[in-house]
């Protein structure tokens, strides 16, 4: 990619300080997002307790590494992150199968669950 | 004789320790430097957006892994790789070298966190 030249550090700043700002200006201008129940959240995280629960818990050959912390998230953050997993932004193969099984809302339900935990 | 060899390993030990550990310091200055903190804020836990990650206090394996996949995405490297395609972070990533990556990320994973693996529910 030539985004690769361009991002030399004086562009870069300039790039990331306007691409903050649309994207700001972008996710202001979208509808009002679906309201996340961390309760109802709680009903649904039987997916995520095996891994996200486990202290210590790794990923699988090839790849090793902690899977992450989740619990204290954004919740904002948790959507988008299962939104790109579901539309294949972001591969990972069993992330992906539980993103697609997985509706807008239960995202949103799930993300106010693990955020709302301290 | 056996103590002085005993000695030595334990100097070898710890020069090996000292050559390996990340570099805190450069990783705190990276996360300046790159403009890491004009999004995910100073003390990587205060995005400017709540559709940005909290980053303090997250595993350094995990925050390294999803570098090198952002990496991967920007090259165009097969969806079977573990890639993650995002406009930003792709731009971003491909700035830094594994050894910036391994800083950053143990400067990251050493600040204080509201991140949890919060097992306590489901004892």
């Amino acid at each position: 990619m030539k985004s690769r030249q361009l991002l030399d550090r004086g562009v870069g700043t300039v790039l990331v300080a306007a691409s903050c700002l649309f994207a700001g200006s972008a996710f202001a201008a979208d509808p009002p997002a679906i309201k996340g129940d961390a309760q109802a959240g709680a009903q649904k995280v039987s997916m995520c307790i095996g891994c996200h629960q486990i202290r210590g818990y790794k990923t699988a050959y090839p790849e090793l590494y902690h899977v992450p912390m989740i619990a204290g998230q954004n919740a904002p953050y948790i959507v988008a992150a299962l939104k790109e997993y579901a539309d294949g932004s972001r591969t990972f193969p069993t992330m992906g199968a539980i993103a697609r099984s997985l509706s807008a809302q239960d995202m949103a339900d799930v993300a106010a669950y693990y955020s709302s935990l301290k | 004789m056996r103590k002085f060899w005993i000695a030595m390993l334990g100097c070898g030990l710890m020069v090996a320790g000292a050559a390996q550990a990340a570099d805190l310091a450069a990783g705190k200055a990276g996360f300046q430097k790159f403009n890491c903190s004009s999004c995910h804020g100073a003390d990587a836990k205060s995005p400017i957006m709540p559709t940005y990650p909290i980053l303090a206090g997250q595993h350094q394996d995990y925050l390294e892994h999803a570098l090198v996949a952002y990496q991967r995405g920007q090259r165009g490297e097969p969806a079977s790789a573990n890639v993650r395609k995002n406009a930003i972070m792709g731009g971003m990533a491909m700035q830094l070298s594994p050894t910036d990556i391994e800083n950053i990320t143990a400067w990251l994973s050493s600040l204080p966190t509201p991140l949890s693996v919060h097992p306590g529910e489901f004892k």
